[in-house]
């Protein structure tokens, strides 16, 4: 049993595995930002759909949170304080996974608004939850466990 | 214990992964507030709910789930499911006739039987997503009827309020 989670503990702390968690987290991220910095309103309106937030500062959401996205992944692939992104990206992605799970339960029919600023084509379900999960998972090893392998400002 | 973890293993301690991340999202958040600045994607920074919507038939006035409550406490209006059938017996506000936005045909004249024109009427659906309460609204215009709002949050924010729902064929009109 103990030298069962030694070789998961081992495999976690691969640097080049933590690498490519680095790399794919802040390509995730990047990709994820683009449509809502580039069209605000409709993400806003995504935000809105969760029913989560007051309507009032569901604006500020959508104007702040793609940047906080797009830095987060733009230093998650060069490795610029990658540790600390990466701990930014598990708070996301812990929130997110929330709002899904409380909006599931919840019975909405609304859109994700992950990836398309909610153009109506990622309709929320369980495999969202598991998607996020499993970055989650991603970004806590790099969290934990990165050593600054071909990193530009280790830590 | 993921912080006891960290500070064994190296010498970056956890208070400085956090303060540098915390600085990371606020500086990255100042970036996204001066970028909205720039006009061609600037939205407001403090989201105003439009007040109303113009139909072909005229302008409906928009309603959220605090407003279409009083309406519905102060009995001020008649409640209209526009969803289907199927949506309307699984669960409505209580007390909502139905009127299907893409079977109107079936309810119209009962329902428009116990409508009067100076009535409110208040319209909704499932969400800001759908738009049968648009649809609803904007053919009961064009019959005549001009006081009418759209509640545009519709069913699921008076379910998630826990405002009064009802489930069945609903009141006969």
């Amino acid at each position: 049993m103990s030298s069962n989670i030694r070789l998961i503990n081992s495999v976690i702390k691969n640097r080049y595995l933590l690498l490519v968690f680095r790399v794919v987290l802040g390509a995730v991220f990047i990709y994820a930002s683009i449509h809502k910095i580039l069209d605000p309103g409709a993400f806003a309106e995504s935000i809105r759909n969760y029913l989560l937030l007051p309507a009032l500062v569901t604006n500020l959401v959508a104007i702040i949170l793609p940047w906080v996205e797009v830095v987060c992944g733009l230093f998650l692939v060069v490795g610029i304080f990658p540790r600390s992104c990466a701990a930014v990206v598990s708070a996301l992605l812990a929130i997110f996974s929330a709002a899904l799970i409380i909006s599931l339960a919840r019975g909405l029919d609304i859109d994700c608004g992950c990836f398309d600023s909610g153009q109506g084509n990622e309709t929320i379900g369980i495999l969202y939850v598991l998607r996020d999960w499993t970055l989650l998972f991603m970004s806590v090893s790099v969290m934990v466990y990165d050593r600054g392998f071909l990193s530009l400002r280790r830590e | 214990m993921r912080k006891a973890k960290m500070n064994t293993k190296d010498n970056v301690p956890v208070t400085t992964i956090l303060t540098r991340a915390a600085l990371i999202a606020l500086c990255s958040s100042l970036v996204g507030l001066l970028f909205n600045l720039v006009p061609p994607r600037s939205i407001e920074y403090i989201y105003h709910p439009p007040a109303s919507v113009t139909l072909s038939g005229g302008e409906a006035r928009l309603a959220d789930v605090a407003e279409a409550y009083d309406i519905f406490q102060k009995g001020a209006g008649v409640f209209i499911d526009a969803r289907s059938r199927d949506h309307y017996k699984k669960g409505h506000i209580k007390g909502a006739l139905s009127l299907p936005a893409y079977d109107i045909d079936s309810s119209l004249e009962s329902v428009l039987s116990v409508l009067s024109p100076e009535k409110l009427v208040v319209t909704y659906c499932s969400g800001v997503e759908c738009d049968e309460s648009h649809k609803v609204a904007e053919i009961l215009m064009q019959l005549g009827y001009q006081n009418i709002m759209i509640f545009a949050t519709g069913f699921p924010a008076w379910q998630t309020a826990g405002y009064p729902v009802e489930t069945g064929d609903g009141r006969k009109p």
